[in-house]
């Protein structure tokens, strides 16, 4: 008689058990709008060489062609949420690269080397960039990759330092800015896969509905539309980490 | 009330009168937060005087036994009493002030001004090259918290105050000079005691058997808190001799140190590279002006999307 109670009492746990299952509600629909914040970062090489009639590549000659350290954050505004989305944002980042001048002398043993003092290529990349994400297999398969790909239109100030100051060669100095545009492509993958309750949470918490990290290949080219002059024209990967809220 | 708790309560009653009892000095009006009075040679001659005020705490009637006195002794660290008389053919210990008790009970006050020179180390002289430095104290006999006699140690003032008289010299730096694009940068090292500034001359090395002449006149100064200075507007290719010296905090100079030479060369920096590589930039701010409001319109767009979200 206790064995059939308890196989009926177990039967009506399943059931409710079942019931709660069928009562928990759908994930929310993706909002059609929101904001995506990046941190990112990289290495690149400055295409100077590139420029018509140059004698030689003075950033082979200073900098040994080694890279610089590009650092920099993007905000994006996504305008529209549908089969994927689009966004348009604002970025900012920093790259320097230091080496020795090198001496100028009239005597062959000492002309060409390394001097005492650095000098110092630095630029400010910002860019204005309109992208879009298809996000669809996340949102619908659950696949937490995103590829995307982004086009915009770049401003670069840029200065060279020699001892710590601008360097003014002829009354010219080493200081000014730079316009061109690029094209971005790269794969976002979603950190909330690992670990949902977590992506909940942070949610409800603090409003981040994604984290993500990405690497993306730039192709930028920054040489004043064409114009000949310096080009800090560049292509480079940036590997980084994103919210979006 | 539990134990712990009356252990505490009666602690805390026996330690609060002991650390009433305070007597600290200063050296008055201008120099309240010096622990050290540093003066020179020239100080001592002119007769410079100095002032020390006290502050008293917790001390009157009540526990005080005697007067307080405000020596100055021959040590860098306060007696519990001064010695008046000179042993083992030392100085004795010069008694600056003497406070009566009534006086002791207002909290405050200060002793009258007092030649720097007669600190017991000096004995009125300023000699050369010495560097003498003095404590000045108080001792006051007392009668501790649950004492009834004044045989205990007296009470000494909280704070030590120093007269430091300081004729000797300082040592001159050490000094690196590089040869950089029309300057020279010369990097000064300081050689122990602390110092207020260095003086720097610089000359075009003689090519004769004349003498360097020195400039400016007036001598470049570094503080001491820095250690590399730059002299500029120097000839690329020609030999400069540079020499520095250091001035210590009461404005001793040690002399200047040996002349080392450098010659200023000429070098390339990215730009002048680009430049003499036949670069086309000019710098500036260059073409595609319209690219400007395109990106702060851009930036607009953006801003206003985001207000129309809230």
């Amino acid at each position: 008689m206790r064995g059939v109670a308890l196989a009926a009492l177990l039967a009506a746990s399943t059931a409710l058990a079942q019931t709660v299952v069928q009562l928990k509600p759908p994930p929310p629909p993706e909002p059609p709008i929101g904001f995506m914040f990046e941190l990112k970062m990289g290495t690149l090489i400055p295409r100077v060489g590139d420029e018509p009639g140059l004698s030689s590549n003075p950033y082979e000659t200073i900098f040994a062609n080694k890279s610089m350290l590009f650092g920099g954050g993007e905000i994006d505004f996504i305008a529209w949420h549908g089969y994927g989305a689009v966004s348009v944002g604002f970025a900012a980042g920093y790259a320097e690269k230091y080496a020795p001048a090198i001496l100028v002398t009239d005597d062959p043993t000492t002309n060409g080397t390394a001097s005492t003092e650095k000098t110092a290529l630095i630029i400010f990349p910002l860019r204005v960039p309109v992208g879009y994400r298809f996000d669809v297999l996340w949102t619908r398969y659950r696949i937490p990759f995103v590829p995307y790909v982004k086009a915009a239109l770049l401003m670069t100030p840029w200065r060279v330092t020699k001892g710590g100051t601008t360097e003014v060669v002829n009354n010219q100095s080493g200081a000014g800015l730079k316009w061109g545009y690029g094209f971005t492509g790269g794969m976002a993958f979603i950190l909330n896969i690992l670990s949902e309750q977590m992506a909940k949470d942070m949610t409800t918490d603090t409003g981040i509905r994604r984290t993500y990290i990405f690497a993306e290949y730039n192709y930028d080219k920054l040489d004043d539309f064409g114009k000949v002059g310096l080009n800090l024209s560049a292509r480079y990967f940036t590997f980084g980490l994103g919210f979006e809220f | 009330m539990p134990t712990p708790l009356r252990a505490g309560l009666v602690l805390l009653a026996l330690a609060s009168p002991a650390l009433a009892q305070q007597i600290s000095l200063n050296f008055g009006s201008g120099g309240a937060n010096l622990t050290t009075f540093p003066f020179n040679q020239e100080d001592c001659n002119s007769n410079v005087s100095y002032t020390v005020a006290w502050t008293a705490t917790g001390l009157g009637s009540g526990n005080a036994c005697s007067n307080m006195q405000i020596f100055v002794t021959n040590s860098q660290s306060c007696p519990s009493a001064p010695t008046v008389t000179s042993t083992d053919g030392g100085t004795a210990d010069v008694i600056i002030g003497t406070v009566d008790i009534n006086t002791l009970a207002t909290g405050s006050g200060s002793v009258q001004p007092r030649r720097l020179r007669d600190m017991p180390g000096l004995g009125g002289s300023c000699p050369d090259g010495e560097d003498v430095t003095n404590a000045i104290c108080a001792s006051l006999p007392y009668r501790a918290t649950g004492s009834t006699d004044c045989n205990g140690t007296p009470l000494g003032s909280s704070t030590t105050l120093n007269l430091r008289y300081d004729a000797k010299p300082p040592v001159p730096p050490v000094m690196t000079l590089l040869g950089q694009d029309a300057k020279i940068v010369v990097q000064l090292d300081p050689q122990g005691e602390t110092l207020l500034r260095y003086e720097i001359q610089y000359a075009e090395a003689p090519s004769n058997d004349a003498g360097p002449i020195w400039k400016p006149p007036s001598p470049l100064t570094l503080e001491a808190t820095k250690s590399s200075f730059q002299i500029t507007g120097l000839t690329n290719a020609v030999e400069y001799l540079v020499r520095a010296q250091s001035i210590d905090e009461v404005s001793n100079p040690s002399g200047y140190n040996d002349p080392q030479s450098a010659t200023p060369q000429a070098s390339n920096g990215f730009w002048g590279e680009y430049k003499d590589a036949g670069g086309h930039e000019l710098g500036g701010c260059s073409v595609a002006d319209a690219a400007v409001p395109t990106v702060f319109g851009a930036l607009g767009v953006l801003v206003a999307l985001a207000r129309r979200r809230r």
